[in-house]
């Protein structure tokens, strides 16, 4: 169970290491504001939600090749 | 999450984030483990930033999780870690970033939260502990 103390430490530390790589100056340092990680995981949602409802559809046809098995044996 | 989509997560995670590791080739290894074991393995490692070490020690984590380590593909039989992604293996219907580090980019995503934060990250040495016993007895 996450309590605020610990919630306020890990935001103190990410805080603390966010400045230091800012302090760096590291050649890409834009790279975080340029990006849209909002609408990345809108995407990546969709495409997990797609490979559930394929994986499922398969599942559930082996399922059925299996009764179908069964019932001949 | 089951282990199919834990690792197709990953790779569009990472396919998608085009900021990131341009031009170099990753391989990556993704495995189950339970976060006890893999906060015990953090604690541990030696040659990793204090800070770093703190702010993974820091994330509420649930009993198991997949964890994805990402390697430079020349660098991999060094086994020198350039990033991570942890994802929550016991929820069933959402997906929870619960941590990762792609290519300095800090990035944590669930319902309450949505951080990108760029930090400083070099590399780590990779995870072996799992299953460390197995077929000892």
């Amino acid at each position: 169970m996450e309590t605020t103390k610990d919630k306020n430490d890990f935001t103190k530390i990410l805080e603390k290491l966010a400045a230091k790589a800012l302090e760096s100056k590291q050649k890409e340092s834009k790279k975080v504001e340029e990006f849209d990680f909002h609408n990345m995981f809108i995407e990546l949602e969709k495409t997990l939600k797609q490979y559930q409802n394929e994986h499922s559809k398969k599942s559930s046809e082996s399922e059925i090749k299996l009764s179908e098995l069964t019932l001949t044996a | 999450m089951e282990a199919g989509e834990a690792s197709f997560f990953t790779q569009n995670l990472l396919k998608l984030s085009t900021f990131a590791y341009n031009g170099t080739s990753i391989a990556t290894k993704t495995f189950l483990c339970s976060s006890r074991t893999y906060k015990n393995y953090l604690l541990n490692l030696e040659d990793i930033n204090l800070d770093i070490k703190k702010l993974f020690l820091n994330l509420s984590m649930p009993k198991f999780i997949w964890v994805t380590e990402i390697y430079d593909a020349e660098g991999f039989i060094n086994q020198d870690v350039i990033g991570l992604v942890l994802l929550d293996a016991t929820e069933p219907k959402s997906t929870h970033v619960i941590g990762a580090i792609i290519d300095n980019v800090f990035i944590r995503k669930n319902l309450s939260e949505n951080i990108s934060v760029e930090i400083p990250f070099e590399s780590i040495k990779s995870f072996n502990d799992n299953l460390k016993n197995y077929g000892n007895n």
